[in-house]
C-alpha cells in the first residue's frame, strides 16, 4: 500500500515538472521579445572545422552592432547534419545554423525554417541564381546561402595532359606505368552518379527540377547512360567504388591518376601530388550512339536558415544575413577554400583562379544541375546508391538494364503507399 | 515407436522424428498460450467485477468517516489519528485536481484528434517580417503529454483505490478496539513485510517514466500518419486505424515488398548467429579443455581478447579491414592469393556471409567462456562409462556434452536469439544495411527489421511505418520466447535449486 | 592389449598436435584485427587506406596528439565523460540489480509473476523508437542543459529490467538460510543486507562489470541526447566523428589510438572479471 503511495507520488511528482513544457509549447512563436531587450542570447550551429571562423564572424557581428548586448551558444551540428538534430526538436534548436541545400524541402515542409522577407531583394540579388533557387520553396525564400558545392576532377599533372583530360575515354585507354586506377569515381553515392544521366540530358523531377511527379532516367537518353556505365564498370581502369578515404589514399601511394571528388579534399591531395596537383571540370563521354556528351553533376549549395521558433527573429535573421555576406564569403574562400554564392565574388575570376580547386568547381558548376529543394529529392538517395551498388555487383546488365531503371525511376517517384 | 525401435532407425530418420517431435511440442506450446488468453482476460474482468462490487460493499457498509474519504481522500485515516497517511492521500487528491484543471484534462482531450490548429503565419506590420500565429497544435507533443495525462491519472485511481481500503481498514481496527498503526509501524513494515515494495518502487518508477511511457508512445504512433509528409511542427497527424499494418502487411505496397524479405533475412540471421556461434563456441571450448592440450589459459585469455574490447571498436575495424581496399584484401594480394579484391561488403551474398562470420568472431568467445566451466563440471565417470561402451567421442558429444550444456544455457540461448533478431550494432556498424537494393524501400540487403526501423526515423522520418515493424518484432519475439520459455527447465523448475 | 592402448596413445597425440596447430590458427584470426588496430594507431602515415599491411613509419604522436589536442577533437574530456558516466550509473544500476532480483527471487507477493511477465515483455521491443519519447520526457524535467546526467538517469532507470541474470543467482542460494534467519527474528531487510549480500559477490561484480561497460559502448541513445552538446559526448559518439568524411583521412589513425586507449581498462576489467561473468550467466550452476 505505502509502496502504492510512493511510487505513484514519484510518478507524478516528476511528470508535474513535464507539464510545466506542455503549457509552454505553444508560446515559442512569441516575437515581441525581439528588439527590445539589451541581451540577446542567440544559438548558433556550425561544423566542427568550421567553429573558429563560426566565432570570428560572429564576434565581429556583435562588434558591428554595439547597441545590444550579444551573447553567442555555439554548437556542433554540420551543415550534412542539420535536419537530422534540428527536426528531431525544431523548438531546442540553434536560432542560426547552416545547412546543405538538398533539405530545404523537407526542412520547409516540417516548418523548421523562417520565411525570409526583410532585405529579401537585396539577398536575393547579392547572390546566384542557382542558389537562391536552392533555398526558394514556392517562390518563397527560405535561407541564405554561403557556399557553392559540387564536384569535380583532381589530376596528377604528370600523368595526364590539359587534352587528354577532356575525354574520360581517352584517359582510360591511357596505359601508364604504377598507376592501377585512371580514374576513380563513387559510383554507388547518387550525388556524383547522377553526372552520367544529367550528362546524357535526363532530368530529375522535370526541368526546373520541381516537379516531384517527373524523373526521365529510363527513356532513351537514360539508357545510354545505363549502357555507358555498365561498360565503364567492367574496365579494370576504372576505379568503381572510391570514397573519400580511398582517392586520398590513391593519390597518396600514386596509385589513381584522377578522380572525382568536392573542395573538402582539396589541401590532401595537394598535399600528396605537389607540383602535379591540378583541378579541372569533369570530362566528357562517348555515349554509344557516337555522340560526344560533357558529364553534368549535381551543385549543391550551403545555406545559412533561421529556426522558425526563434524567440529573436530580427536579431538571428540579421545575423544570418551577415555571417553570408561578401566579407565573411571572401574569408571562407580565403581560409577554408570554400567556394563563394555572392555574385560580386563568383565573378572575380581573378581572384577565384587563384584557387585551382576553387577555379574547376566553378567551371563545373556551369554544367551542373541545381539540386531540388522539394521533399521528394529525399527519396533519390537510397534508389541511386542500390543502381550504383547493383552496377558494381554486376546485377546489370544490358538485358536488365531497362527493367532496373525502370523500378529506380518507380523508387525516386513512388509514394509509400501507392501500389 | 518404443524406444529399442527408434535406437534402430537410420539417423535421418531420428532427426526427422526429433524434429517432428519438437514441431509437436511447439505446436502445442503455441496452443497452450493462444487458449491462455480468454482465460486471462476472463479473469482480468472477474476481477474488476469484484473490485467494483467491493467498491459499492464497502461504501454501503461503511460508517460515515469511510463515506467521507470516497470524497475526501484520506478522511478516514486523518480523524482517526493517522495524520501522515491521510495528509499524503489528501495532498495527492489536491494536487491531482489542480492538475487536472491547469494541464491533464485538455491534454487527455487532445488525444481524441491529435491537435486542431495548423502553423500559421501573418505579416507583422512593426517588425517587418512574418511571425508565427499563437497556439498552435504539436500532434507529438499532444500524444505524449495524452499518455502522460492518463498515466497520472491510473496513478491516481491506484491511489484513490488504496485510499479506500485504507479507510475501510481503519475503521475495522478501530470497531475492534485495536491500536491503528502509527505512520512509524508502516515505515517499519516497509522494512519488512512490506520489504518488497521499497525494493521496487524506486525500479518501478524509472521503468515507467523511461521504458513504459515511451513505448506505449511508440506504440501508438503505430495508429497515426506520422510519415514525412506530416511533419511537425507544421502539420498534425491524426489516428489511420490500422492502416499502416494493411499497407506493412499487404500484397502490393512498396513497404510490404521490402518487410517481408527483409523478414525472412532477419529469421535466417537470428538463427544462423545464434546456433553457429553456440556450436562453435562448445567445440572450441572443448578443443581447449581437451586433455594433453597445452596452453589452456592462454589461449582462453586470447580468444577473450576479442571479446573485451568494445564492440564498436572491433566491428568498425572489421569493418575497415574487410572493405575493398582494406588489410585483409591487400594482404591477400600481397602474398598472391587472390588478384582482384573479394567483395566482402559489396556483393549481396558475400555481405550476408560476412555480417554472419564476422558475428561469428564476435559470439564464438562468448559461447566459449561461459561453457568452459560447465564442460568442467560435467563428471568424468559418465564419459568413462561412455568410453567402456565404445562410443565415438561424436556420440559422446551429442548423447552427454550437448544435453548437459543446453540444460543449463536454454535460457542464454534463448535470450540470443531475441537479442539476434534485435542485434543492432553488427549491422549498422559493419554494413550499415548495404548493399542497398532497388527492390527495398530505404533498406538493404543485409538490413534486419531494426536497422531497416531505425533508418526509417532517421533517413525518411516515417515514424509511423517505424512504430507498426517495431510492434511486428514484438510479436514475433514474444511468440517465440513465450512458447520456450514455457517449455523450458528453468521456466517451470524456478525454485528446483532452492 | 598394451599394443592397443600404445596406438591409442599415439592416435591422441596426433591428435592432440592437430588441435594444438588448429588453436594456434584460429588464435591468429582472432587476434589479427586487434594487432591491426595496435599496428595503425602507431603509424606516421595518415589516412585510412594504405595498399600495404605493414606500416613504413612508427609514432607515438597519435596517442599524444589525440591526448593533448582538443580543437577538433575532445578526446580527453569525453573519456572522462564516459568515466563519470559509467561510474555512477554502474552505481545506482548495481543498487537496483540487486533490490529488484532480491525481490523477486526471495520474497513472495501477489505481484510477483505479473511484474516478471510485464519486464519480459518490455524487453522484446525495440527500444529505438522509444528513444525519441525519452528525449522529451528529459526535456520535460529540465534535464536536457546536462546531456551527462541524463544519460546516467536513463542508465540507471533502465536497469530495473536487467535482473534476469542477478536473480538466477539468488534462485540457487538455499533458502534455508532465510528461514533460519527469519525464525531468529530477523526482518526481510536484515536479511537482506546481512545474509544474501554478503553471498552474492560474483553477481555483484557482474552487474557492476556489465553496467560499467554499457556507456563505452552506447552509440545511438548518446546521439540523440547529446545532440550540439560537443562538451558533453561520451567517447563512443565522439569517435564515430573522427570517421566522418572530412576528418577520416587525417584522424583515421588517431581513431586507432582512441580504440586502443578506450579498450585497455575496458578489457582488463573483463578479463581480469570472466570469472564473476561466467558465474553470473550461467546462474552459479558453475563454479569455474
Amino acid at each position: 500500500m505505502k509502496k502504492r503511495i510512493i511510487s505513484s507520488l514519484t510518478a507524478m511528482l516528476l511528470t508535474g515538472t513535464i507539464f510545466t513544457a506542455c503549457g509552454s509549447t505553444a508560446e515559442s512563436g512569441d516575437a515581441s521579445s525581439a528588439g527590445s531587450g539589451d541581451t540577446v542570447t542567440l544559438t548558433v550551429w556550425g561544423s566542427q572545422e568550421g567553429q573558429p571562423f563560426l566565432k570570428r564572424m560572429c564576434e565581429s557581428f556583435a562588434a558591428a552592432n554595439p547597441d545590444k548586448n550579444y551573447v553567442f551558444n555555439y554548437g556542433v551540428v554540420s551543415e550534412a547534419d542539420a535536419k537530422k538534430e534540428l527536426l528531431k526538436d525544431v523548438s531546442a534548436g540553434a536560432d542560426v545554423f547552416g545547412f546543405a541545400s538538398d533539405q530545404t524541402g523537407e526542412l520547409v515542409s516540417a516548418g523548421a525554417l523562417y520565411r525570409v522577407t526583410k532585405n529579401k531583394d537585396q539577398i536575393v540579388a547579392n547572390n546566384t541564381a542557382p542558389s537562391i533557387q536552392s533555398a526558394t520553396v514556392d517562390g518563397e525564400l527560405y535561407g541564405y546561402p554561403y557556399v557553392s558545392d559540387t564536384y569535380f576532377m583532381y589530376y596528377d599533372k604528370s600523368k595526364f595532359t590539359e587534352e587528354e583530360v577532356l575525354s574520360l575515354d581517352t584517359m582510360l585507354a591511357k596505359d601508364i606505368p604504377g598507376t592501377t586506377t585512371n580514374f576513380a569515381f563513387d559510383t554507388d553515392n547518387g550525388w556524383y552518379q547522377s553526372s552520367f544521366f544529367f550528362g546524357a540530358g535526363c532530368k530529375l523531377f522535370g526541368d526546373d527540377g520541381t516537379d516531384p511527379t517527373m524523373c526521365d532516367f529510363n527513356n532513351d537518353r537514360g539508357m545510354l547512360a545505363g549502357e555507358y556505365l555498365i561498360d565503364l564498370v567492367k574496365n579494370p581502369k576504372y576505379g568503381a567504388n572510391f570514397d573519400d578515404g580511398l582517392i586520398k589514399a590513391g593519390f597518396a601511394d600514386g596509385s589513381i591518376a584522377a578522380a572525382v571528388t568536392g573542395t573538402w579534399n582539396a589541401t590532401d591531395i595537394q598535399a600528396s601530388l605537389g607540383d602535379n596537383y591540378a583541378a579541372t571540370k569533369l570530362p566528357s563521354i562517348k555515349l554509344l550512339n557516337g555522340e560526344e556528351v560533357q558529364l553534368g553533376g549535381m551543385a549543391n549549395f550551403k545555406i545559412m536558415g533561421v529556426n522558425a521558433e526563434t524567440k529573436n527573429p530580427l536579431d538571428a535573421m540579421a545575423l544570418a544575413e551577415w555571417l553570408t555576406n561578401y566579407d565573411n564569403q571572401v574569408i571562407n574562400f580565403e581560409e577554408r577554400s570554400l567556394a563563394p554564392t555572392n555574385v560580386e565574388l563568383a565573378n572575380d575570376t581573378e581572384k577565384l583562379y587563384s584557387n585551382a580547386a576553387v577555379a574547376a568547381l566553378a567551371q563545373q558548376a556551369q554544367h551542373a544541375t541545381v539540386q531540388t529543394s522539394i521533399p521528394q529529392c529525399g527519396n533519390y538517395w537510397t534508389p541511386a546508391e542500390a543502381f550504383g551498388q547493383d552496377l558494381i555487383a554486376g546485377n546489370i546488365t544490358r538485358d536488365n538494364l531497362q527493367e532496373k531503371l525502370d523500378k529506380y525511376v518507380e523508387s525516386v517517384l513512388s509514394a509509400l503507399t501507392s501500389e | 515407436m518404443t524406444e529399442a525401435e527408434y535406437y534402430i532407425l537410420p539417423w535421418y530418420k531420428k532427426l526427422i522424428c526429433k524434429a517432428s517431435g519438437a514441431l509437436k511440442k511447439t505446436g502445442r506450446g503455441l496452443v497452450r498460450f493462444f487458449q491462455g488468453i480468454p482465460g486471462a482476460v476472463l479473469s482480468l474482468f472477474r476481477k474488476l467485477g469484484n473490485g467494483f462490487k467491493n467498491y459499492g460493499m464497502t461504501f454501503v457498509k461503511g460508517g460515515l468517516l469511510t463515506k467521507l474519504s470516497y470524497v475526501i481522500m484520506g478522511a478516514g485515516n486523518l480523524f482517526r489519528g493517522q495524520i501522515v497517511k491521510g495528509l499524503i492521500f489528501l495532498l495527492a487528491q489536491a494536487a491531482y485536481i489542480w492538475f487536472m484543471i491547469t494541464n491533464g484534462a485538455s491534454c487527455i482531450a487532445g488525444l481524441k484528434n491529435l491537435g486542431t490548429v495548423q502553423r500559421g503565419w501573418y505579416f507583422d506590420e512593426e517588425l517587418g517580417i512574418d511571425v508565427m500565429r499563437e497556439n498552435d497544435d504539436n500532434s507529438m507533443l499532444i500524444l505524449l503529454y495524452g499518455i502522460f495525462a492518463l498515466f497520472i491519472t491510473a496513478a491516481f485511481i491506484i491511489l484513490y483505490v488504496t485510499n479506500i481500503s485504507s479507510a475501510a481498514e481503519a475503521e475495522k481496527l478501530s470497531k475492534s478496539g485495536a491500536k491503528l498503526p502509527k505512520f512509524k509501524d508502516d515505515v517499519a513494515a516497509l522494512l519488512d513485510g512490506k520489504f518488497h515494495k521499497t525494493l521496487l518502487a524506486f525500479p518501478i518508477a524509472g521503468v515507467l517514466i523511461f521504458t513504459i511511457v515511451p513505448l506505449v508512445y511508440m506504440i501508438l504512433l503505430a495508429f497515426t500518419n506520422y510519415d514525412k509528409d506530416h511533419q511537425v511542427p507544421a502539420n498534425l497527424f491524426t489516428w489511420v486505424g490500422l492502416d499502416n499494418f494493411k499497407t506493412m502487411l499487404g500484397a502490393n505496397s512498396t513497404l510490404s515488398q521490402t518487410f517481408w524479405p527483409v523478414l525472412g533475412w532477419t529469421l535466417i540471421w537470428a538463427v544462423f548467429a545464434t546456433f553457429l556461434n553456440y556450436v562453435f563456441g562448445i567445440i572450441l571450448a572443448l578443443l581447449i579443455n581437451k586433455k594433453g592440450i597445452r596452453f589452456k589459459s592462454f589461449y582462453r585469455t586470447l580468444f577473450v581478447l576479442a571479446i573485451a574490447v568494445p564492440q564498436f571498436v572491433s566491428l568498425l575495424v572489421m569493418k575497415n579491414m574487410l572493405a575493398e581496399a582494406g588489410p585483409v584484401n591487400v594482404l591477400l594480394t600481397e602474398l598472391g592469393l587472390i588478384s582482384s579484391p573479394l567483395p566482402f561488403f559489396t556483393d549481396p551474398t558475400w555481405a550476408r556471409v560476412t555480417v554472419i562470420l564476422v558475428n561469428l568472431w564476435i559470439g564464438i568467445p562468448y559461447t566459449m567462456l561461459i561453457t568452459s566451466g560447465i564442460l568442467m563440471n560435467i563428471p568424468d565417470d559418465l564419459y568413462e562409462a561412455a568410453r567402456i561402451d565404445g562410443a565415438s567421442p561424436f556420440i559422446m558429444f551429442t548423447k552427454i556434452t550437448m544435453p548437459y550444456v543446453l540444460f543449463v544455457t536454454t535460457p542464454y540461448l534463448i535470450t540470443q536469439f531475441i537479442g539476434n533478431i534485435n542485434n543492432f550494432n553488427v549491422i549498422y556498424f559493419l554494413t550499415g544495411g548495404n548493399p542497398a537494393t532497388l527492390d527495398y524501400y530505404q533498406a538493404g540487403k543485409t538490413d534486419l527489421l531494426v536497422t531497416w526501423l531505425y533508418k526509417l526515423t532517421v533517413n525518411s522520418r516515417d515514424y509511423c511505418y517505424a512504430s507498426t515493424i517495431g510492434i511486428l518484432v514484438f510479436v514475433i519475439c514474444s511468440v517465440i520466447s513465450l512458447i520456450t520459455f514455457r517449455n523450458s527447465q528453468s521456466y517451470n523448475n524456478e525454485e528446483a535449486f532452492q | 592389449m598394451k599394443e592397443k592402448s600404445k596406438s591409442y596413445y599415439g592416435q591422441q597425440k596426433a591428435v592432440n598436435g592437430f588441435i594444438q596447430v588448429l588453436l594456434l590458427v584460429l588464435g591468429i584470426i582472432w587476434i589479427l584485427p586487434l594487432c591491426w588496430v595496435i599496428l595503425t594507431s602507431f603509424r606516421e602515415e595518415p589516412g585510412s587506406y594504405t595498399s600495404y599491411f605493414w606500416p613504413k613509419g612508427f609514432t607515438v604522436n597519435n596517442y599524444v596528439n589525440l591526448i593533448t589536442q582538443d580543437q577538433q577533437f575532445k578526446f580527453t574530456k569525453w573519456f572522462f565523460n564516459t568515466l563519470l558516466v559509467s561510474v555512477i550509473s554502474c552505481l545506482g544500476s548495481t543498487l537496483i540489480v540487486l533490490a529488484v532480483s532480491f525481490a523477486l527471487s526471495r520474497l513472495r507477493f501477489k505481484m510477483r509473476k505479473p511484474l516478471m511477465n510485464v519486464a519480459l515483455i518490455l524487453g522484446m521491443f525495440p527500444g529505438f523508437m522509444s528513444m525519441i519519447a525519452v528525449y522529451y520526457i528529459l526535456k520535460g524535467m529540465n534535464f536536457l542543459s546536462n546531456p551527462l546526467v541524463c544519460l546516467t538517469l536513463v542508465y540507471i532507470a533502465g536497469a530495473g529490467l536487467q535482473y534476469y541474470i542477478a536473480k538466477g543467482f539468488f534462485d540457487t542460494l538455499p533458502k534455508a538460510l532465510d528461514e533460519a534467519a527469519y525464525l531468529d527474528g530477523a526482518t526481510k531487510s536484515q536479511v537482506f543486507f546481512k545474509i544474501t549480500l554478503p553471498l552474492s559477490k560474483p553477481i555483484i561484480v557482474y552487474t557492476i562489470l556489465t553496467s560499467f561497460m554499457a556507456p563505452w559502448v552506447d552509440y545511438i541513445f548518446p546521439s540523440i541526447i547529446c545532440g550540439s552538446e560537443y562538451d558533453s559526448y561520451t567517447v563512443a559518439l565522439g569517435m564515430f566523428k573522427m570517421l566522418e568524411r572530412e576528418f577520416i583521412g587525417a584522424y583515421y589513425t588517431q581513431f586507432a589510438a582512441g580504440a586502443v586507449l578506450v579498450s585497455i581498462p575496458i578489457a582488463a576489467l573483463f578479463i581480469s572479471m570472466q570469472k564473476y561473468y561466467v558465474e553470473g550467466v550461467t546462474g552459479g550452476a558453475v563454479k569455474g
